[in-house]
Formats: C-alpha cells, sequence, structure tokens
C-alpha cells in the first residue's frame, strides 16, 4: 500500500509540481491585475514613498545637502527643533492661527454662500463663477495682485479704508509682525472660498427636495429648515472639508513666499517656509529633514483620522 | 398664496443683494489687476485708482515678446500635457485593476497610494529633491514631471476607482466570452466609456501642474526651461519691474486660464466635489 503510493507519487512527481506550480501563482494572486496597478505604484514608490524614507534617514544626520560626508547625530535635530528653535515654534503657532481661522471663516462663509446660491437665483452661476475664479489662478499672479493691493503708496486695501473713513486701520500691511500672517491668511481664505462654496453647493443639492417639503409641512421654514435639516445632512462634507483645510493650513507655503517670505523678522512663517529656508537658502539640510518629518508626522496623523472617518461613511458615497 | 410670493421676492432680493456684493468683493483683486494692466508704463504712481487715465494696449505686445510667453507657454505645455497622459494613463490602468481583479496585496497597495491624498508637495521639498538629485533630474523636465504624475495619482486612481465599479459587469462579460485579453477589455472597451471621467480627472490634474510655481523654482534653474509662473516670477522689463508690465503679463496669463475654466467649469467643479467627497 505505502509502496504503491510512493512509486504513484514519483510516477506523477513532474506533474505534481507543474500543478503545485500553477497553485503557487493562482494560490498567491499573481495575475495579471498585478501588472495593472504596479506601474502606478512603481511611480509611487519611486517620487514619494522612497525619497519620504531617505528623507528620515537624512534627519538623523548633520548635513549641508551638498558634501559627501555626512555626520551621524541621532535625534539632536528633533531634539534641538522641539526644544531649542524659537523659529519653529512661531511657525507651527502661525499654521495653527492659520488652520483655526481660516477653517472656521470658510466652514461658515463657505456653507452660507453656498446656502444663498441654493435658493434658485437667476444668476446663481455668475455669482457661482465669479466666486469661484480665485481658484483658477496660479498663486504667483495671486500673489502679485495682493502685494499689490497691499502697498502702503496707493494700495486699493489703504484706499478702501480711507473712502470708508477707516484711517486708523491702516497699516504696513506685509511689514508689520502684528499684522502680516492675518494679512497673508486673508487672500488665502479669498483663493479658497469657491471650493469651499462649490463642494458645499453640491452637498446642498444632494439633499432631496421631499425633505424640504416635508420640514415645510411640518412648520419649519427659512433659517429654521437650514439649522434642522441642511447643516446636519451636510455634516459629512463638513467633516471632509475640515480634514482637507487643516491639510492646507499645514502645508502652506506659497503665499507666504510670495508676500512676505516669511518676515518681518520671522513673524510670518510657517513649517513649510521654514523647510524652504532651511534646507534651499541656508544649506541644514539634515535639519531641514527632520523638519520635514514632522510636517509629514502631522499629515499622517490628519490622513489615518480621515481614513476612520471615511470607513464610517462609505456607505454613503459608495 | 399672493404674500407667499411676495415674500420670497423680497427674500430673493436681500440674497441678490448679499451676493452681488459678496462677488464684487470677490473680484476685486481681477479689476485691480486688468486696470493696472491697461494703464501707461510708470501711471500707476500718480494715478492708484481703479480708472486708467490714459489706456495703451501696445505695451501687451512688448511683454508678450519680453517675457518670452511662447517659450513659457510651450514650455507649460509640454510639462503639463505629459503630466496629464500619463495621470490618465496610469492611473486609469490601476484604477481597472483595483475595481475588477483580484491580485495579492491588493488592499496593502490600494492603502499604499491612499496614503498620498493627504500629501502636498510643500511638505515634500526636501524628498523630491533628493530623489531629483540622485536620479540626476535636476534642471530637466522630468524633474517637475515625475512628482506631478506620482502626487496625482492616488486622487486620479479614487476617482477612476469608483467610476470602474458602476460599470456594468455584463459588458466584460460578453467580452471574456468572446476571448478578449484584459487589456483589451480595458483600452478597447472600458476607456472609452469612462471618457467624462478621464475629463474631470485630467482637468484638475491639469490645472494643478500648469499653476505650481514651486518645483520649477526648486529644480529649474534655467531660464529656456521656465514655465509660466516661474516666467512671471521672473519677469523683468529692462532690469526693472514696473507693475503696468507685469500686470499685463498676469492679465495675458490669467485669459486663457479663466477661457479654459469658463468651457471646462462642470468638470473642474465635478473633480473638486468628487476629491472632497471621496477624499
Amino acid at each position: 500500500m505505502s509502496s504503491d503510493n510512493l512509486s504513484v507519487s514519483s510516477m506523477t512527481m513532474p506533474i505534481t509540481s507543474s500543478a503545485q506550480h500553477k497553485s503557487f501563482w493562482k494560490r498567491y494572486k499573481i495575475n495579471s491585475g498585478l501588472f495593472f496597478v504596479l506601474p502606478a505604484v512603481f511611480m509611487y514608490l519611486l517620487f514619494v514613498a522612497w525619497p519620504i524614507i531617505s528623507t528620515i534617514s537624512s534627519s538623523f544626520f548633520d548635513w549641508d545637502g551638498i558634501s559627501i560626508e555626512r555626520e551621524f547625530i541621532g535625534l539632536k535635530n528633533y531634539i534641538d527643533l522641539l526644544t531649542r528653535d524659537r523659529a519653529f515654534r512661531m511657525s507651527v503657532t502661525n499654521n495653527v492661527l492659520w488652520a483655526v481661522i481660516s477653517i472656521s471663516v470658510l466652514t461658515v462663509v463657505g456653507f452660507l454662500v453656498a446656502y444663498m446660491l441654493n435658493q434658485g437665483l437667476r444668476l446663481r452661476n455668475l455669482y457661482r463663477t465669479l466666486i469661484f475664479l480665485p481658484t483658477t489662478a496660479s498663486l504667483v499672479v495671486i500673489g502679485f495682485t495682493w502685494e499689490f493691493m497691499y502697498r502702503t503708496d496707493g494700495g486699493i486695501v489703504n484706499q478702501i479704508l480711507t473712502f470708508l473713513g477707516l484711517e486708523s486701520w491702516i497699516r504696513l500691511w506685509l511689514a508689520d509682525a502684528g499684522v502680516t500672517i492675518y494679512a497673508v491668511m486673508l487672500v488665502g481664505i479669498w483663493s479658497a472660498l469657491g471650493s469651499w462654496v462649490v463642494i458645499y453647493l453640491a452637498a446642498l443639492q444632494g439633499i432631496p427636495q421631499d425633505l424640504y417639503d416635508s420640514a415645510a409641512v411640518d412648520g419649519a421654514t427659512g433659517i429654521r429648515q437650514m439649522i434642522h435639516l441642511a447643516i446636519p445632512l451636510t455634516m459629512s462634507t463638513t467633516r471632509a472639508l475640515l480634514i482637507l483645510g487643516f491639510i492646507g493650513a499645514i502645508n502652506q507655503f506659497g503665499l507666504v513666499y510670495l508676500l512676505s517670505r516669511g518676515g518681518p523678522y520671522h513673524a510670518s512663517e510657517v513649517m513649510a517656509y521654514q523647510v524652504y529656508d532651511l534646507a534651499f537658502k541656508t544649506n541644514h539640510t539634515g535639519y531641514a529633514s527632520a523638519l520635514s518629518v514632522v510636517l509629514l508626522m502631522i499629515s499622517a496623523v490628519v490622513t489615518v483620522i480621515q481614513l476612520i472617518l471615511l470607513r464610517g461613511r462609505a456607505a454613503l458615497f459608495g | 398664496m399672493v404674500i407667499r410670493t411676495r415674500r420670497t421676492q423680497s427674500i430673493n432680493a436681500v440674497l441678490n443683494l448679499i451676493l452681488i456684493i459678496i462677488s464684487f468683493v470677490m473680484i476685486i483683486p481681477w479689476l485691480v489687476a486688468l486696470s493696472t494692466s491697461l494703464k501707461a508704463p510708470g501711471e500707476t504712481l500718480t494715478n492708484p485708482g481703479i480708472i486708467p487715465q490714459q489706456i495703451d494696449i501696445a505695451k501687451f505686445v512688448d511683454v508678450f515678446w519680453r517675457a518670452n510667453v511662447p517659450l513659457l507657454a510651450m514650455n507649460s505645455i509640454i510639462v503639463t500635457g505629459t503630466t496629464v497622459i500619463c495621470v490618465l494613463f496610469l492611473a486609469s490602468l490601476a484604477a481597472y485593476g483595483f475595481a475588477r481583479l483580484d491580485f495579492i496585496l491588493k488592499e496593502g497597495l490600494f492603502f499604499l497610494l491612499l496614503t498620498g491624498l493627504m500629501l502636498q508637495s510643500a511638505a515634500l521639498m526636501v524628498p523630491l529633491y533628493q530623489v531629483n538629485h540622485t536620479l540626476g533630474l535636476l534642471n530637466t523636465r522630468l524633474a517637475l514631471i515625475g512628482p506631478y504624475v506620482a502626487l496625482g495619482l492616488p486622487f486620479a486612481v479614487l476617482i477612476l476607482r469608483g467610476f470602474f465599479e458602476g460599470l456594468p459587469k455584463e459588458i466584460e462579460e460578453a467580452a471574456i466570452v468572446d476571448g478578449a485579453s484584459r487589456f483589451t477589455i480595458y483600452w478597447r472597451i472600458l476607456l472609452p466609456l469612462t471618457r467624462p471621467a478621464l475629463a474631470t480627472v485630467g482637468v484638475f490634474i491639469g490645472l494643478a501642474s500648469w499653476n505650481d510655481f514651486l518645483l520649477p523654482m526648486l529644480f529649474l534653474t534655467k531660464n529656456e526651461l521656465a514655465t509660466l509662473p516661474t516666467g512671471l516670477l521672473i519677469f523683468q522689463f529692462d532690469n526693472i519691474v514696473r507693475q503696468e508690465h507685469r500686470f499685463a503679463l498676469i492679465v495675458m496669463m490669467m485669459l486663457p486660464v479663466v477661457a479654459v475654466f469658463l468651457m471646462l467649469q462642470r468638470q473642474f467643479m465635478l473633480g473638486l466635489t468628487a476629491g472632497a467627497v471621496k477624499g
């Protein structure tokens, strides 16, 4: 019996092995599907994942980014960053301010404008287009235009304040340590408002008319419909926008670079601007890498929160 | 009933008034840009108001050649065109795989790509510089195209996967019976059906790379490779910067974008909404 078995198995060996061979591919599902996704995955690994890993590694070195030699210093860059770097604390404060203020303004104004646009006005598409226009412009265009508007010699911002009788509000908008970050932030809000409005508008248009009708039957009209119906039903959109807004706020670079170069005296610096300054102006590449890693880790934490939230509402948009 | 209509009318009047004010405030910067571009060089110093006194159109031609707009536009078209084509091809290929096929590490690879949704190039300045330096891509267009494609893929794959999942499976099953390969099904049958989603993704990715100034500023030092935004950034007219010249260039840069936007508004807003709702 056992010898029979043996002989059978030895005879069928080649066949068995080829069958096993086949089942190896099948069992581990290595099939054409992989070849469909690998090119995209390869590009992502090459230009995003691998560089991030190499940045993490260079964050443990004292390195100027150019020379071949670099000195391993362990966590020193991180310790310096978190305990001794006053400019970093300033940047973090500005990023947090940016997140809190711009997200609050954009959520409230963005929702209200979208709600008004959803009332079936005849000119709603015109309003929407005008409000949305800044979203299509390059940051360089936006930066030069607002720098020109904030000028102290005849800039339109001060002209308007004078016209409104608010001369006492006039400031050196881009050179006053107390106001520059807010002046830059206003430009950010102006350029982002259009996309918040459009996103809220899409969410509001997704609410079936029946719900408004039955709310009206129950006596809810006007403002009360907005509070009890529209705001709760667009909550998932608000949540997504909060996360997008937060990601935008901690990645601010362009407007700060174009309008104030982080000045005066670092007063309007944000984390990404500091990375730029350290890596590309003063060649502290190792230190800049550590700062980049901190920035990316904040993004990663937010990503995880985002993915957890997404799972909760996958059914809504799947 | 009559009372209600009258009330609706007065509410609408108020809403219109508020929206007119908001819209006007929102376009003030564009009015300033347009008015400054029309003024004669140097006029801004004596006439800071919004109405130009001497309208000077001729300098648009001067600025067009001094800034070398044809070269800048050509560079932007090459970079953006290549980026959009690569993203659409690679992302639709991957999206089809993720939507319809089963293979090893499918969930893990999809999750890997999703992490990119939260990455913006400002946070990746140092990593991207390092990879471009290592691969010897600095001062080539690939230093822009590579990162644009890689950072555009997560969004594109997510949107396109959703679109592929929405297509009826019967189309493919019929093709399989006829003996078509997976690639043929993707390329010949499904890709043509995804054209609306491809347009949405393409417009969105295209605008982002068209407008970007950060990567060209960091990775290109040769002026002959400059794209439109960097061209504006370094633009000088006879070694000095006159606002009227600069705004003439700004207006020339904005007009085509606005024209394209007005034509493709729907795609762009769809892309934006899909991005927010899905990602």
